[in-house]
């Protein structure tokens, strides 16, 4: 599905990977986890084609094609989905508006007509239930006046709308309470199935005790210094990030 | 043409076309003051500190005899009017005389609300309009009443006025009366200038909507300059939407000047997007106690367009509140020029005064001006302001790409969604819904949008 | 009106700690200006014939413009001919050869004002030059300068050892036809400094020169002009005062700086200029052109300023960003008290590609104070990419006094970004009863306030003169704060 080499990735001429390789299969959960400035955030906009990174080495391929190559409109209408850590706020531009020319672009991508008004509203109404969202908010704008907790959910209902092949979450459970992140690990885990794959990047175990990962990678400085199944998360929550950061140094 | 030159020329017009102009309009005395008051200071150029942004070069080449003549000739079409609002007594008027058979009054009179064409009447005007006859107002600025030389091209419609529509609401009540006046410029620039002309007065606790459109006859190259006069009573609400979509080869040119009593409230939204080169002037004197004002515009100019604004708001009371939005988009060679000055005089402590003003380069040659101003005489204040220009948000354009959407449709997606901070002001749904479509229709491509309409 | 309104009132006496008159015999021409008295002048400095002709020309197109009067200030006008337009101290006729030869008294005036020119260059490892009236007396330090390079002299010193360097750059940030003050300068300058740090260079400390208008009836005149070569390092203090005097008196100078290839020039200004009386009787008319050009690539230059005293301020101390990748910076803190005018701000030009600007500006309006900001940022179609941000909050303390702002943003590129935001507000009653609950007087209340209203641009400033600013600061605004 997802397979990078030696990624190396410089912002404002600082090196923040360092030749980072990672592999995810079809179906399987990834977690990635390290202390700040490890450079997690920049794994994930580096995977969404955000501007303002500049990649120096290494290789990305997606369903074996470069991603790298790909604007990010296209990355997203070929199934890759980045759920933001700080989604922007656009007023005037109303949600189920941008939900609507999300799904078709897709769809006209893959040489499918338009999705029928009726059957997708039916739909959303039905994955905004699941995740507790007042109805009201499809008419708001985007983001628009959310709470943070609001903001994040919101991120996983478009996720649930455009389900996209491999979805990154970029620090999804942050500024989440206990409630609000069972909401979320319960969206996101409707979406598991064999094709699909996620990178959930984190800094905290919690999330991981919704989301049961597959494998857990620690990142330090730009590599992986240490992978693991779902134990070494928690040794990290009992050890803390000087574990490994001590080991990598 | 030099400055002396031109004022020759504008009296000479006047001279010859003064006696063939309607005394129940304006009367001989107070035109010929005007005429005395613009010649003496000269009309504006780009010198002047507020009209540094503005194209004056048509003034010098206008004509400035009312297009008289023409008017009754050349009617146009029924059909480029737009659709009549559920509700609103509509007056048409062409080349500044109202035109009765294009308009539907309804039955609005004999409920508190007047509404009269002075064209006919004998007597001497009751509607006072421009700079010099405001009503004075105590007050603690520098600048004088009568004396603002933004408000000069004021004096230009008073001395040269053809008709004006006075409409007077009376009474207090609950009730909101609804008129539409639409000015349509038929007559080219060639011919003379068409001069739309105002006069609002609301009695206390009165409450009117009104919707004021400019437009123009297809095709034609007008010069039109409007004078509106606003007297807003105690307690009284009045919502003013004023939509200026002259033609594209046109010149307009416009002086709203208000004044606002105690506690009343007066909610002015303007969308300017036609003329090749346009104006608008606002003046609003916060007298009362309590009042409270909200301004705002919306501005689209593209290809060789100058859409330039001025506003002063004046607090000379205490406790007044004033916010001003701009949000303009500048396209292909256009300039968007917005001059928003809140002045705030000794006597006016409490003021609450915010600015956001907001500026859009769409285009590779195109400009962007902004100046948020504040004058302050007086501590008991809280005013603030913020201005940007510059492209779209960098951060909202990737998330819409990171959705799948296409840079084009997200670029055109985020300039609807900046003007949206002032249309979606608009609280009359069947207007609000004709003016995004004609947004729509102004940024190329209203297919993309037609979802969000 | 609240309470703190009325002890505002009350207390709005204060005195100006500079205001003494130092006796010294003075050469001074007499009052009036033609084309006698430009000769003159240039004649007494013995300047080269190309300097003498530029000041011809600059006092024949300053024949031609009328005084300009946009800015948000008011005072009677003024007789250009009444001015004193030279004045030197007469010892000065043989020149001190060093610090041991200057007149006495006049050290002793700079120690009055808190500049021991032996003490400051030895231990602050400051190079001090001090223009007292017209004329430069001092200048400390020389030795280690030489070493480095860095060429630092009284302006009219300079004319004669570089000349080539004069007639280069002189003019070329702020030319002679600039505007009616920048013009008049031009034809009559006295001094001033020069600095030029050649290639590569850090200048070793930092430079510092203190004006001083110590005779009547004259104006002062200097002028400025700093150039920093490729890749050089220069960071220069102005501070300035005057004797308490009935009648205004002028100060027009001019200061230009070049900053080439990779360069970097920061100016600091401490402005101290007699205000005049709590009735606005006498003080300075400070009206200035200060000017910077980013003409390298990535060079940058900034400009810092605290204005706490003349009684009319006006002036913009502007960066013309030529060079791709060059940076401007503006901050700024002015306060106004009794009845003291200042209309100041910055000009941002952006002309290179990825050029950015920064503006910080701090107004404090009290007594019966006018303060106005006025800001341009113009971004030229050339400029690709530039970005400017602007601060500007004002803080008015008592009812009569006033605050105004005046941006102006002019963008003709569409890939630019220019964010300017503004506040005007009183200075808080919440604050300012926090701090009394803890048990601080009133008085120190509001300067802790209004130290912390300023903060981000005294932390521009060199660290000694940070302090004297704070301190200024509190002394401008005595009374005003009861």
């Amino acid at each position: 599905m997802l397979k990078i080499e030696n990624l190396h990735v410089k912002v404002d001429g600082k090196e923040i990977l360092k030749g980072l390789t990672l592999t995810v299969a079809p179906g399987e959960v990834h977690a990635v986890m390290g202390p700040n400035g490890s450079g997690k955030s920049t794994l994930a906009n580096v995977l969404a084609g955000r501007p303002g990174y500049e990649i120096t080495a290494g290789s990305v391929t997606f369903q074996g094609r470069d991603l790298l190559a790909l604007a990010p409109e296209e990355r997203s209408r070929e199934g890759v989905f980045l759920g933001f850590q700080y989604p922007v706020e656009i007023p005037g531009v109303n949600n189920v508006y941008l939900l609507k020319a999300a799904v078709n672009a897709a769809r006209k991508h893959r040489g499918l007509d338009e999705v029928d008004a009726f059957e997708f509203l039916t739909l959303v109404r039905e994955k905004m239930r699941l995740m507790r969202m007042e109805e009201s908010m499809l008419s708001r704008g985007v983001n628009e006046g959310f709470s943070g907790g609001e903001k994040k959910r919101n991120e996983i209902l478009q996720m649930l709308v455009l389900e996209p092949r491999l979805a990154i979450l970029d620090e999804t459970d942050s500024g989440l309470d206990i409630d609000a992140l069972k909401i979320v690990a319960n969206g996101v885990n409707t979406l598991r199935s064999p094709e699909r794959s996620l990178v959930l990047v984190t800094h905290y175990q919690r999330l991981l005790d919704y989301i049961v990962p597959d494998h857990v990678h620690v990142l330090v400085k730009g590599r992986i210094v240490r992978s693991g199944d779902k134990s070494l998360a928690l040794e990290l929550e009992k050890r803390g990030y000087d574990w490994v950061t001590g080991e990598a140094a | 043409m030099s400055s002396a030159a031109l004022s020759k020329r504008l009296l000479d017009e006047y001279l010859a076309v003064r006696d063939s102009l309607p005394a129940g309009v304006v009367s001989a005395e107070r035109r010929h003051e005007a005429i005395r008051a613009l010649a003496a200071r000269g009309l504006p150029t780009a010198r002047d500190e507020n009209w540094r942004y503005t194209n004056l070069r048509p003034l010098e080449r206008a004509r400035f005899v009312p297009a008289v003549s023409a008017a009754a000739a050349a009617l146009p079409e029924a059909a480029v009017l737009p659709a009549v609002l559920d509700g609103f007594a509509r007056y048409v008027f062409v080349d500044g005389i109202f035109a009765p058979q294009l308009s539907s009054p309804g039955e609005q009179t004999g409920r508190g609300l007047t509404v009269r064409h002075l064209r006919d009447t004998a007597e001497r005007s009751t509607a006072p309009s421009g700079a010099t006859t405001v009503r004075p107002v105590a007050r603690a600025l520098p600048t004088a009443v009568g004396s603002l030389p933004e408000a000069r091209l004021a004096l230009l419609n008073e001395a040269f006025a053809t008709d004006t529509a006075a409409i007077h609401v009376s009474g207090a009540s609950d009730a909101w009366q609804r008129v539409e006046l639409i000015f349509i410029a038929a007559a080219g620039a060639d011919a003379g200038a068409s001069y739309p002309r105002v006069h609002l007065a609301l009695d206390p606790g009165a409450r009117l909507a009104l919707v004021e459109r400019h437009l123009s006859a297809a095709g034609g190259a007008q010069f039109v300059n409007s004078a509106v006069s606003v007297q807003v009573g105690q307690g009284a609400q009045l919502n003013h939407y004023r939509l200026q979509k002259a033609g594209v080869r046109s010149t307009w040119l416009d002086t709203l000047s208000a004044v606002l009593s105690a506690d009343a409230r007066y909610r002015l939204l303007a969308v300017n997007s036609g003329g090749l080169s346009a104006r608008g002037t606002t003046h609003v004197q916060m007298a009362g106690p309590g009042a409270e004002l909200t301004l705002s515009v919306a501005a689209l100019g593209d290809k060789q367009q100058v859409q330039d604004h001025f506003a002063l708001v004046e607090h000379i009371a205490p406790r007044a509140r004033t916010e001003q939005t701009f949000r303009g988009i500048a396209s292909g060679r256009a300039r968007v020029a917005f001059n928003g000055k809140i002045a705030v005089g000794e006597a006016a402590a409490g003021t609450d005064s915010r600015q956001s003003l907001r500026g859009l380069l769409a285009g590779p040659e195109a400009e962007i001006d902004v100046r948020p101003q504040l004058e302050i005489y007086t501590d008991e204040v809280r005013c603030s302001h913020g201005a940007t220009a510059g492209k779209l948000d960098k951060d909202m354009l990737f998330y819409l790409l990171s959705r799948g959407l296409s840079d084009e449709v997200a670029q055109r997606l985020l300039k609807w969604a900046f003007l949206e901070d002032v249309v979606s002001r608009i609280d009359i749904p069947g207007l609000r819904r004709q003016i995004e479509h004609d947004l729509a229709g102004q940024m190329a491509d209203a297919a993309s949008l037609k979802e969000l309409l | 009106m609240s309470e703190t309104a009325k002890q505002l009132e009350s207390l709005l006496a204060r005195r100006y700690k500079h205001g003494f008159v130092t006796d010294i015999d003075a050469d001074t021409v007499p009052p009036g200006l033609d084309e006698d008295v430009v000769r003159l002048i240039s004649r007494k400095k013995g300047e080269p014939s190309f300097l003498t002709e530029w000041r011809l020309k600059a006092l024949r197109h300053w024949l031609t413009l009328s005084e300009p009067h946009w800015s948000h200030t008011t005072y009677p006008p003024i007789d250009y001919q009444a001015i004193s337009y030279y004045s030197a101290p007469k010892s000065k006729t043989d020149g001190p050869k060093s610090l041991d030869e200057v007149d006495p008294k006049l050290l002793e005036t700079y120690e009055k004002l808190g500049v021991p020119l032996h003490e400051r260059a030895r231990l602050a490892g400051v190079a001090v030059d001090a223009v007292f009236d017209s004329v430069s007396v001092a200048t400390t330090f020389k030795e280690r300068l030489i070493e480095a390079g860095v060429l630092f002299y009284p302006f009219s010193e300079a004319v004669q050892k570089h000349p080539e360097l004069i007639e280069r750059y002189l003019g070329s940030v702020v030319p002679y036809t600039d505007n009616f003050f920048a013009s008049l300068n031009s034809a009559v300058f006295s001094d001033g400094s020069f600095v030029y740090v050649p290639k590569g260079v850090r200048c070793p400390m930092e430079l510092s020169t203190y004006f001083r208008i110590n005779a009547a009836n004259t104006g002062q005149f200097e002028r400025t002009l700093i150039i920093a070569d490729d890749g050089a390092y220069v960071s220069y203090l102005e501070g300035c005062t005057a004797p308490m005097r009935d009648e205004n008196q002028l100060h027009a100078a001019v200061v230009e700086l070049v900053a080439l290839d990779d360069a970097r020039i920061k100016y600091s200004t401490v402005q101290n200029w007699y205000p005049g009386d709590a009735e606005g009787r006498g003080g300075i008319y400070n009206f200035v052109t200060k000017r910077g050009e980013c003409r390298g690539r990535n060079s940058h230059i900034s400009w810092t300023q605290v204005e706490t005293g003349s009684a009319i301020t006006w002036k913009y101390p502007s960066c013309v960003l030529r060079g791709d990748g060059s940076s401007g910076e503006f901050y700024s803190v002015a306060t106004v008290n009794n009845r003291q005018q200042a209309d100041t701000g910055t000009k941002m030009i952006h002309i290179g590609r990825d050029t950015h600007s920064t503006i910080i500006s701090k107004g404090i309006s009290a007594g019966r104070g006018q303060n106005t900001y006025r800001g341009l940022v113009k971004i030229l179609p050339s400029a690709h990419g530039a970005r400017n941000f602007t601060q500007c909050d004002s803080l008015l303390m008592g009812g009569k006094c006033g605050a105004h702002t005046f941006p102006y943003v002019e963008v003709k590129n569409p890939s630019a970004t220019v964010e300017h935001e503004a506040s005007t507000s009183k200075i808080s009653e919440d604050e300012l009863f926090y701090c009394l609950a803890r048990g601080i007087s009133r008085e120190d209340a509001v300067n802790l306030i209004v130290s912390g209203f300023c903060k981000s641009v005294f932390k521009e400033l060199p660290m000694e003169f940070a302090v004297e600013a704070q301190n200024l600061l509190a002394v401008s605004l005595e009374g005003a704060v009861g």
